[in-house]
């Protein structure tokens, strides 16, 4: 970045248009700007920060109070006043011309003022081609150049100087702001902060975890296995239980068989239970097997009679209604019109009154899709109706049959119940009761079939259950999955934000021991002082002996302070350009910087004014040193080779007694002169 | 873990992803990238072995 010129027009204490000032660059890079104290030189580092990076010095507590007073009392109340700040620079190729302007009205005759709106910035530039362009983020492009991070450094208020090495805070940040900007660190910064926050995605995911939910679901699925097992084994049982009851009833008929007094009734019990076993019974069976069929099949039209005879009836009422065609089709009156032809036999010509006749009939007759339509419906409803009256047949039948069988089972068990009281009142005791234990056998199989049977439906019913659960865990495993792999890409995150962090570190550890060494290398380069600057591991800056390393309390507004201070900016500058140059993540600033330091000379002593003086035409591209004449007398023999230009600021000052001007190489420059009721500056070019 | 050179592949593939991405939205001035880096993280963990 190299700067042409500064033109500021009523701002603070330049009044009117035209205060232009142009910066040498090249071998005699540097400009000094002369004047007493209130003419006006912090209002030119103020011209640069404020129209670069909208900053202004502490000292200045309304940011909005920089028009010129003068200008402001001379306009008419309402009257429009503006301020305004011209920069024109070049960088790399290309060259930009900012413009920053307030706009305010003058509100009354107590020089007081509204703002209209926020001060603008207006850029144009050209990449050498003379085409000039409107930059439409003018901010983005300044930053880009010079960072807003790093502009204290290259645009350095005198009055700061103190700050530098104090230990605060707000200093240690500074310093690693610096680092961050002039190692491109920004970038790392910005990733782990954007890192972080993929992280909590991830473990926003993670929150909603899947583990509760497969437990209970797994303990659930056991315990209905165990109910399964339960139930299965107690129906092994009864049917083990049922076996040994069929057996003793075996036995019991067998020995009822062979007896002579119940051998005739057993015999005719075995028949009726052979009849009941393989005849009545798996007839039964086989109708009821019918009746499903018959059933699952065909039942569900039964049930849509009455949606059959509610259409069937709605169909019939539109045709009432006029709303479906009925009589004479389309088609017919149709074909009537082409062959010419009435149905009566007279002709039908185009025109006559009976051919109009005719064709109003075609108005009348249906659309033809509707009737078709209307028809097939009544179709269909007439066929569904008849395989219902099937289907209720085949069922009636069904049912008649079933009646039938079980008619016959029923007498069948009767005379088996006659059998069985015939056989338990017979005289033999021993028989008797073999027969009363024959039914209590018959009984308990019944009961332990009943059971079996109970078992078995909830067997089923527990399976079914098991599969849902089955279903459910799959789903939950799914997420699980899902989860694992959440929690793996929040690893990799947390890892990648840990191993960007470490960079951070070693990066501005690295500048940290550079900027170090570099302070070191200046300060012996400046001063004779037998000390050593040292930055802490925690980015504070101080001194130490050099014979002993001791570090030495410095105070702020001692010279050494001064000197470290000045050593610290220039450290910082030297390291921009070193870094910069090496620059591995970002390149984003040019090599070029100029240093705009007002004031810079402070406290220090003759001798290391010199020095400062001497290593600022060494470091700087270009440096504009804003002096007052006093400071300038120690250091101006250590810099003249580099100077470029000199100007002087003539302060316009109400209270001034006398005008006080100076013979500077020939030329007689006014640096005060008294003015009427507000002060003001002017600029003056040394030729 | 606290070196690049040391760190598993797959977290040098997003550092290196993710630096591209910031400075590329550095010159543009655009801060929004949040999306764009889960996409790198998802892209380069996929739940297989590595």
């Amino acid at each position: 970045m190299n700067i042409e010129y500064l033109e500021m027009d009523n701002f603070r204490n330049f009044y009117g248009a035209g205060n232009k000032i142009c910066f040498s660059s090249g071998d005699k890079s540097v400009t000094v700007i002369h004047g007493k104290n209130g003419s006006g030189k912090s209002t030119i580092l103020n011209a640069f920060t404020w129209a670069l990076y909208g900053a202004l010095s502490k000292s200045i507590k309304n940011k909005h109070k920089i028009i010129n007073k003068r200008s402001i009392a001379e306009a008419n109340i309402g009257e429009e006043i503006s301020c305004s700040i011209s920069i024109k620079f070049s960088h790399e190729e290309s060259t930009y011309l900012i413009k920053k302007t307030q706009l305010s009205a003058k509100l009354d005759d107590k020089l007081n003022y509204n703002l209209h709106a926020e001060p603008t910035l207006n850029m144009r530039w050209h990449s050498g081609d003379g085409d000039w362009k409107l930059a439409k983020h003018p901010e983005d492009v300044i930053n880009r150049i010079l960072p807003k991070d790093l502009f204290n450094y290259f645009f350095f208020d005198g009055e700061r100087m103190t700050e530098m090495v104090a230990e605060s805070k707000k200093q240690k940040l500074e310093i690693r702001n610096a680092a961050k900007k002039l190692l491109g660190l920004e970038i790392l910064d910005r990733s782990i902060k954007h890192l972080g926050k993929a992280a909590k995605e991830f473990e926003k995911e993670l929150g909603d975890s899947g583990d509760v939910e497969l437990t209970e679901l797994i303990r659930k699925k056991t315990d209905k296995n165990i109910d399964i097992d339960t139930k299965r084994l107690r129906n092994v049982e009864i049917t083990n239980e049922n076996a040994k009851c069929s057996n003793f009833i075996k036995e019991i008929d067998i020995t009822l068989m062979n007896n002579q007094k119940t051998t005739k009734l057993q015999r005719q019990r075995d028949k009726l239970k052979d009849d009941k076993n393989k005849i009545f019974t798996p007839r039964l069976d086989a109708v009821n097997k019918k009746l499903k069929i018959e059933l699952s099949h065909s039942g569900y039209k039964i049930f849509s009679l009455g949606l059959l005879n509610d259409c069937s009836d709605r169909v019939e009422s539109m045709r009432e209604a006029g709303e479906l065609p009925k009589g004479i089709k389309r088609q017919f009156v149709e074909d009537l019109i082409n062959q010419q032809k009435c149905i009566c036999g007279e002709d039908l010509i185009q025109g006559s009154k009976r051919f109009d006749n005719v064709s109003e009939w075609k108005l009348k007759a249906g659309l033809e899709d509707v009737e078709e339509r209307a028809l097939s419906i009544g179709a269909s409803v007439k066929l569904i109706r008849s395989n219902i009256e099937q289907t209720s047949d085949r069922l009636r039948t069904l049912k008649v049959e079933k009646t039938k069988i079980k008619n016959e089972l029923s007498i069948i068990e009767t005379k088996l119940d006659d059998i069985s009281e015939e056989l338990g009142g017979v005289t033999d005791i021993e028989l008797s009761s073999l027969e009363s234990r024959r039914r209590q056998y018959i009984i308990d199989g019944d009961t332990l079939t009943a059971e079996f049977n109970s078992n078995s439906g909830v067997i089923q019913h527990l399976e079914g259950e098991i599969n849902e659960i089955d279903r459910k865990i799959q789903g939950v495993q799914t997420t699980q999955n899902r989860l694992a792999l959440s929690q793996d890409r929040l690893q990799a995150t947390k890892d990648s934000i840990e191993v960007l962090s470490e960079m951070l570190l070693n990066y501005q550890e690295s500048f940290r021991s550079s900027l170090q060494n570099t302070m070191q290398k200046i300060f012996n380069d400046i001063t004779d002082l037998a000390y050593l600057p040292f930055i802490s591991d925690d980015f504070d800056i101080g001194l130490k002996e050099m014979t002993t390393g001791v570090s030495q309390d410095v105070g702020e507004s001692t010279g050494q302070g001064q000197v470290l201070s000045i050593t610290f900016i220039l450290g910082i500058i030297e390291q921009a350009r070193i870094h910069v140059k090496n620059q591995e993540i970002i390149a984003e600033m040019d090599t070029q910087y100029p240093l705009v330091m007002d004031s810079p000379f402070g406290q220090l002593d003759p001798d290391n004014k010199a020095g400062v003086a001497k290593y600022l035409a060494k470091i700087a591209d270009q440096t504009i040193l804003l002096v007052s004449l006093s400071q300038w007398k120690d250091v101006e023999n250590s810099i003249e080779q580099k100077i470029g230009g000199h100007y002087y600021l003539t302060y316009h000052n109400p209270a001034a007694k006398k005008e006080l001007i100076k013979n500077i190489n020939n030329q007689d420059v006014v640096l005060e002169t008294k003015s009427d009721k507000y002060e003001w500056a002017s600029i003056q070019e040394m030729h | 873990m606290k070196c690049f050179d040391s760190a598993p592949k797959r977290v040098q593939k997003i550092i290196k992803k993710v630096l591209e991405l910031e400075k590329q939205k550095l010159d543009q001035g655009s801060p929004r990238v949040n999306a764009e880096i889960i996409d790198i993280i998802k892209h380069e963990v996929q739940g297989g072995p590595y």
